[in-house]
């Protein structure tokens, strides 16, 4: 149907969401893109500016990365669900191409090739969509608009909090909705089966047998990272911002420390979301841990 | 408060059996009033009273903190919410059923299926290899092999009642199903402490 701009439909597309449109009309966006009217952006110019004068004041340098990659490329970083919700087409040599599915795993190949001599710590920060397949609109449709920040080449837990506050920042500062921040830690899940792991991926809290303990610091104590981090967060007065939950994971495999995201209280949805990626540096030839979060642009709209 | 979404019929008798067991009350028949949403005596809950394949909508959008539902629906609709309970009532099954004639090595490619649970259908057949047409219907299902516009049919059954007054039979069971206690994501880590407490309660009683 949109061979002509070689993206692929998703292959699970209900009928409805095609259903409703003239089947050789040339005037519509494909279904999880859209355009934005001069009001539309001058809201989602406000959110950016404000997130980049943060970005830019905490030394954040921005870097641009291209829309289109080699799968094979990217592929070395993506675990099974970025390479199966990747927007994946070929190129006229029959290499297959993927739009960018996160902005994290191709600034890891960036830093690994063009920057591998630079000076560390990298601050690092984007403002670019990705892309997934969809059929699911509480997903935030193919195109998502994404604010982020990258700190690679400290492992230490004050870089964990350095960009857990920078997000902080970051949303105070565009200032339009009532948020929480749930940390958790790869180590807390990392001894669960598929199945236990999976129903917490799924909030199946009866199959997994309990609703895990959440709440401050103290469920926490025994992971020395997490306490180190929560002792940070609340000398420098973010105490009450943020939840510990033991049972947080996430569909990203390429996490190996701390894991967080953030909520709105009022829509219920996620906002942003990050964690410690130290391995994923070294798949592109380049041994550096890492840190970083992305804001869902989309979610904090309208 | 805590917003519950309810799933009109049977399994909202026993939601508010349920309820009414932990001292949770309301001025009116809930079962009978015409109101869309109707708050407890304490004014800690709000029930919405909504159609059963609307409930996991309502909790998915943070509409409402909390549903009840069948599995069933759950099963069908895949929604992002969390699992808290198994509720324990409202039994019932998704079952393949056909006229008497029909035995289980009947179901075979080009099998025409009439259901309303078109995904749940879609899934039996594709995991048994079987090339089937599935028709979506929203209601009577049981006259689809009847008047020869199905093969089969796909529907829920707890008595099997509906089915023998129809001469259809059980070819085949797809899953059970009873009603569970689902919630939102999110608003389980904004309203944490009032679900836990409300699930404890309700736990001593399922």
């Amino acid at each position: 149907m949109s061979q002509d701009v070689g993206v692929q439909v998703p292959p699970r597309a209900p009928a409805s969401h095609y259903a409703t449109l003239p089947s050789m009309s040339t005037n519509l966006t494909p279904f999880g893109v859209t355009d934005y009217n001069p009001n539309e952006t001058e809201e989602f110019r406000t959110i950016i500016d404000t997130a980049s004068q943060v970005f830019d004041a905490r030394s954040y340098r921005r870097i641009k990365t291209p829309t289109i990659e080699f799968y094979d490329s990217l592929a070395k970083g993506l675990g099974p669900s970025l390479k199966q919700k990747a927007v994946k087409f070929f190129d006229p040599n029959g290499q297959v191409l993927l739009l960018r599915p996160d902005n994290t795993t191709p600034i890891a190949r960036l830093v690994a090739t063009r920057m591998n001599n630079d000076t560390l710590p990298l601050k690092l920060s984007y403002i670019d969509p990705i892309f997934r397949q969809s059929t699911d609109s509480l997903e935030g449709g193919i195109e998502r608009f994404q604010a982020g920040v990258e700190l690679i080449g400290d492992q230490s837990s004050s870089a964990d909090a350095e960009v857990i506050i920078t997000l902080i920042e970051t949303l105070n500062a565009i200032g339009n909705c009532d948020f929480g921040i749930d940390i958790g830690h790869i180590e807390l899940v990392d001894g669960l089966s598929d199945e236990k792991r999976q129903a917490l991926l799924d909030n199946d809290y009866l199959s997994y047998g309990e609703i895990p303990a959440r709440g401050d610091a103290s469920v926490v104590q025994n992971n020395a990272s997490l306490k180190s981090l929560s002792a940070q967060l609340e000398e420098k007065g973010f105490g009450n911002t943020v939840t510990y939950n033991t049972g947080l994971v996430k569909d990203l495999h390429y996490y190996t420390g701390v894991i967080f995201e953030a909520y709105d209280k009022k829509t219920k949805k996620i906002i942003a979301s990050g964690g410690r990626y130290d391995g994923l540096l070294e798949k592109f030839g380049y041994a550096q841990p890492a840190v970083g979060f992305a804001i869902k642009i989309d979610a904090l709209q309208g | 408060m805590l917003t519950i979404a309810a799933a009109k019929g049977y399994l909202l008798n026993e939601t508010i059996k349920l309820l009414d067991k932990e001292g949770i009350t309301f001025e009116e028949d809930v079962k009978t009033t015409r109101k869309l949403f109707i708050d407890d005596t304490s004014g800690s809950i709000r029930l919405l009273l909504i159609r059963p394949w609307d409930v996991p909508v309502y909790v998915a959008q943070g509409a409402a903190d909390l549903g009840v539902v069948g599995k069933d629906i759950l099963l069908e609709q895949d929604p992002k919410v969390a699992t808290l309970m198994d509720l324990k009532f409202g039994n019932c099954s998704l079952v393949i059923a056909g006229p008497e004639a029909l035995k289980p090595e009947d179901l075979t490619h080009n099998i025409t299926v009439a259901s309303k649970f078109t995904n749940s259908a879609t899934r039996y057949f594709r995991q048994k290899g079987i090339k089937a047409n599935i028709v979506k219907l929203y209601g009577a299902i049981e006259l689809a092999p009847i008047t020869g516009l199905s093969d089969v049919i796909c529907d829920l059954t707890a008595t099997g009642t509906t089915l023998k007054e129809n001469n259809l039979h059980i070819i085949d069971t797809v899953f059970s199903s009873t009603a569970h206690l689902i919630a939102n994501p999110v608003g389980l880590k904004v309203h944490r402490d009032a679900i836990r407490s409300l699930v404890n309660r309700l736990s001593q009683h399922v």
